[in-house]
């Protein structure tokens, strides 16, 4: 079936009944592990077979549908790059006396870009996870899709850049265009998301927001005051952060940010990508994040209940991707799983603590509460401009300040007119019991058909085109800390 | 007459942007046919302007029905009609150039998008070099701030082209007449050695070298922060508080203007040695005013706009595809590997609840061994294997982890170690060539896996145990280069007694049930 085109948030909740739990789309190629950059290259496809493997063993799988990627043609990819660039790519071998000097230099590819062997189904692969994902959430299949091999943002049209060769996150996004108004682009890793942001920089119908280091670092876009341009303008935010950044700082600056944004933009479906390497100790990045706080702002986008793509990207302290993307996967499924890692293959890979979670560094944080509160003013002050933009784009749902009302376990009751799910901030909200999870979770098939624990039911009347649609949704939350 | 001089104004002044520096034209070959003389510069700067970028044009130009265009005369009437730019608001403009140039007036639109391809680049960088130039070049001024204009000038071109072909520009190189730049340099050095005293700056001429090497500066970040590396970095978006007002002012090249220079000179010295290679700076940044540039958009990289960077993005018509059900589309919904279609042994299987990690305490006599650890995977795994079915195989955990060893004889795995060891990254030599070479009958995939799977979670199995403050699962820097025991780690009871351990090193083959 088509999924609803009509740029509303989810038409019908998780599973018929249950919006407490998403339905959860996980895509693993088994080969992706064996691709290898060269040595002492940074970029390690090992790490997604390392997160993957954490999660089976610590059992999400079983609230997981996962499927191993189609792999994208080279016809699919060149909906988003040029001919040449592609030819190149698929012609590519690994070995670098065949190759074109001329072309290397041309398509950017040698050192940062390596055409290593097998290079060409590696980004197949990838790109195929993330239109995959894309498809999913088209056909209203899953309100939730993972593909850790993808997020490679720093891919451009005509050229690699940054250990990336194809963009699947641009190629994914064209994908979702095709059912929805409005796609919101977030990107947390720590390098600036240039390749998604210039592929959409004209454009309203995708809104980028980057968090990155700025300032004496790849790639060297990203500055506040890139703003879009043409049609797009306004619509591309850039948080331009210094190194050290912490938990608290982050979290504070995302959520303002990000709270606004969806106020404003209500995007039909959220593209995420999780770059791993905002955390602390990361070998190319500089931030201070913990596990939790970088995972924090996936919670934060997912508590919005809006369609969601989750990616993965730069992260080069293997066993930290790993770490962060076992637990991304869990937050997804709505699961807080045990610090102490389970016995697995890669066991000692985390030692010596064996924990699912790190400790940030004690460095110092760089950024000043003055130079924060200066990147808010302006990127609020940028977005006081979209509002004021009079476009009937805005117009398809009513909005209304108010919170939206919430009737616990009383579906009959008509309440008034009601907006977005959001308007009140469905955050703070109560506490998910992971004792609960695991009860209702040892009989996956009914896991859809449980009463709600603690989520509460919320009543959403939606005005599209004339015609009043009622949603409805389960508040629900996490403990956060 | 007048075609030759022309040819040659061109040519100096390509020259003085730094193009074409190797060129000579004789007067006697200019003067008996400009236009192959024009032709030849043209070449010449094309290759130059797009270094590695498109390939070259065919000279002489001609139209699709073979007709030659003379592109010196083409070029000459409309740069007098304003340039390129200019032509647009002149109705009838392209007729009469392409009537200067030798081609029927109803060839306008062909004669234009010749102009476009051959000479826009050209056309360009003439014009803002005239603009630039135009305060500089009146009077006596010195050469060298000619230089200093040519600098700015060609930044300004730059940002001018930004929109149009960024790329194929950013590979222009700093091209200058290095004589021109050694009294500088020289100038920059001193101040570097002397950077101690904080006394003040040689007078005379300073205020001079001061702006030229500002401007030199900025072309030459410029240029390299567009193509940054993600290892190295661009350490150069910073690297210099260019927004310093009082260094602007050229006037006031005091002890401030020391200061800010430092970091600059040295890198100049450097770039002066390493004009083309990939510098490391990394002990240059010393920015320390974290406000610097970050607020204001100078200095800063811009997106380029046009149909080569950005996607198509489709208007949004309220209609969604029908047809979102046939093959090509489902394809991408891959092969579902999870849950089970087949799910009779489901129900045997006692599961650990979702998100349980690891047991604290365990029967093993040593917690924490290499043993107890490999019996509690094997065990791990044992189970799992009876949870997913098909689906343990589907991703490929029968080829995860330390068991991948067991299709490697001992012998095999000695070779691998001593390859490793013996080429490890510090010593510049290629380990995977080297691997390659001992082990012909394994594939690339193998090897990889291997060094994923064994290598390197023994030499971290080490590390855990030995050196747990230094710790490296990315091949950062050299670190310890050990393994605890030999093959799957019997011998480990160096450190523990191990003597009463279970150790099960291939669950494939044993039955826990029991």
């Amino acid at each position: 079936m088509a999924a609803s085109g009509e740029g509303a948030s989810l038409p019908s909740p998780a599973g018929g009944e249950d919006a407490h739990r998403r339905r959860v789309s996980y895509f693993y190629e088994p080969s992706i592990g064996d691709y290898y950059y060269g040595q002492g290259h940074p970029m390690k496809p090992h790490r997604i077979r390392m997160a993957h493997s954490l999660v089976v063993h610590y059992g999400l799988h079983r609230l997981l549908e996962l499927s191993r990627p189609y792999p994208a043609s080279d016809a699919d990819i060149r909906r988003f790059h040029s001919d040449e660039y592609v030819a190149f790519l698929a012609s590519a071998t690994g070995n670098p006396g065949m190759l074109d000097p001329r072309a290397v230099k041309r398509f950017n590819v040698g050192e940062d870009c390596p055409v290593f062997d097998g290079l060409f189904p590696f980004c197949q692969a990838s790109a195929g996870g993330s239109i995959g994902a894309a498809v999913k959430l088209n056909r209203g299949d899953a309100d939730i899709t993972v593909n850790w091999a993808g997020g490679l943002h720093h891919a451009k049209k005509s050229e690699a850049s940054g250990f990336c060769y194809v963009n699947d996150i641009v190629l994914a996004i064209l994908e979702l265009l095709k059912f929805h108004r409005r796609v919101l682009y977030v990107d947390i890793d720590v390098h600036h998301g240039d390749g998604v942001e210039e592929a959409f920089f004209t454009t309203n119908r995708v809104m980028t927001v980057s968090f990155h280091k700025y300032g004496d670092f790849f790639p060297g876009t990203g500055h506040i005051t890139d703003v879009g341009a043409a049609e797009g303008k306004h619509y591309a935010l850039n948080v331009p952060l210094s190194d050290g950044i912490d938990d608290a700082t982050f979290r504070d600056l995302f959520q303002c940010i990000m709270k606004k944004v969806m106020e404003v933009y209500q995007p039909d479906v959220v593209v995420l990508q999780c770059g791993a390497d905002s955390l602390a100790g990361d070998r190319l990045g500089c931030f201070n994040l913990s596990v939790k706080g970088h995972a924090d702002c996936l919670r934060f986008l997912r508590s919005y209940n809006v369609p969601m793509m989750v990616l993965g990207g730069g992260g080069y302290t293997i066993r930290n991707v790993a770490r962060c993307w076992c637990y991304e996967t869990a937050v997804a499924v709505g699961v807080e799983p045990d610090n102490k890692l389970p016995y697995n293959d890669y066991y000692e890979y985390f030692g010596p603590d064996y924990t699912l979670h790190i400790q940030p560094k004690s460095v110092e944080n760089l950024n000043t509460t003055k130079d924060l509160e200066n990147i808010k003013n302006m990127i609020l002050e940028n977005l006081s401009r979209i509002e004021h933009v009079p476009s009937t784009q805005f117009h398809d749902r009513p909005s209304d300040p108010e919170a939206p009302e919430e009737k616990e376990e009383d579906m009959d009751k008509r309440p008034p007119q009601r907006s977005r799910l959001w308007s009140g901030g469905a955050y703070d909200s109560d506490t998910e019991d992971p004792d609960n999870m695991k009860s209702e979770s040892k009989d996956l098939t009914a896991s859809s058909k449980l009463k709600p624990k603690r989520g509460k039911r919320i009543w959403v009347w939606t005005d599209i085109y004339g015609y009043k649609y009622k949603y409805f949704f389960l508040r629900f939350g996490y403990g956060y800390g | 007459m007048g075609y030759v001089a022309a040819v040659l104004a061109i040519l100096s002044k390509l020259q003085s942007l730094g193009f074409c520096a190797d060129l000579r034209i004789p007067d006697a070959a200019a003067a008996s046919d400009p236009s192959e003389a024009f032709d030849a510069v043209l070449a010449a700067f094309l290759r130059e302007a797009y270094l590695g970028g498109r390939d070259a044009r065919p000279i002489p130009a001609a139209l699709g029905d073979g007709r030659c265009v003379d592109l010196l005369r083409l070029f000459l009437s409309v740069r007098a009609a304003g340039g390129y730019a200019g032509m647009t608001s002149s109705p009838g403009g392209w007729a009469a150039a392409a009537e200067s140039a030798g081609v029927d007036a109803t060839l306008a639109a062909p004669v234009k998008l010749l102009y476009a391809k051959y000479l826009g680049a050209l056309d360009r960088w003439i014009q803002r070099l005239e603009e630039a130039h135009g305060p500089f070049l009146v009077g006596d001024r010195t050469k060298r701030q000619e230089l200093f204009s040519g600098a700015n000038g060609m930044d300004e071109e730059e940002d001018a082209l930004l929109g149009c072909d960024k790329r194929e520009q950013r590979h222009v190189m700093l091209k200058r007449k290095r004589g021109d730049m050694v009294g500088m340099l020289g100038w920059v050095r001193e101040i570097a050695q002397n950077a101690g005293d904080g006394g003040t700056v040689v007078a005379g001429s300073a205020d001079e070298y001061f702006s030229m090497a500002l401007a030199v500066r900025k072309v030459v970040t410029r240029k390299k922060v567009r193509r940054a590396s993600m290892l190295n970095g661009s350490h150069f978006q910073e690297v210099f508080p260019m927004a310093c007002d009082c260094c602007m002012s050229s006037t006031s090249v005091g002890a401030c203007a020391k200061a800010k220079l430092l970091n600059g000179s040295l890198m100049l010295i450097e770039q002066e040695n390493n004009l083309t290679g990939q510098g490391k700076y990394d002990s240059m940044i010393q920015h320390n005013s974290s406000n610097g540039s970050r607020f204001t958009s100078q200095q800063k990289n811009e997106v380029p706009v046009g149909p080569d960077y950005q996607a198509e993005v489709p208007q949004w018509t309220c209609e969604v595809p029908v047809n979102y059900d046939d093959p090509e589309t489902l394809k991408w919904l891959g092969t579902k590997v999870w849950p089970l279609v087949n799910e009779n042994s489901k129900a045997l299987v006692c599961r650990d609840p979702i998100g349980k990690g690891r047991e604290v305490v365990c029967g093993c006599n040593h917690p924490g061994s290499v043993e107890c650890v490999r019996f509690h995977v094997a065990e791990r795994r044992f189970k799992l294997k009876r949870e997913l079915g098909v689906a343990f195989y589907a991703w490929g955990f029968d080829r995860m982890g330390e068991e991948i060893a067991l299709s490697w004889t001992d012998e095999e795995e000695a070779s691998f170690k001593a390859v490793a060891q013996n080429n490890a990254q510090s010593s510049g030599r290629n380990f995977w060539n080297r691997l390659h070479l001992f082990f012909q009958l394994k594939g690339r995939k193998e090897l990889v896996s291997y060094y994923f799977n064994c290598f390197l979670l023994r030499r971290r199995c080490y590390q855990n145990r030995i050196t747990p403050k230094n710790i490296d699962s990315d091949d950062e820097e050299e670190t310890e280069f050990r393994f605890l025991g030999n093959r799957l780690g019997h011998g480990a009871a160096k450190y523990h007694n191990t003597k009463h351990t279970i150790c099960i090193e291939n669950t494939h083959s044993m039955d826990l049930d029991d």
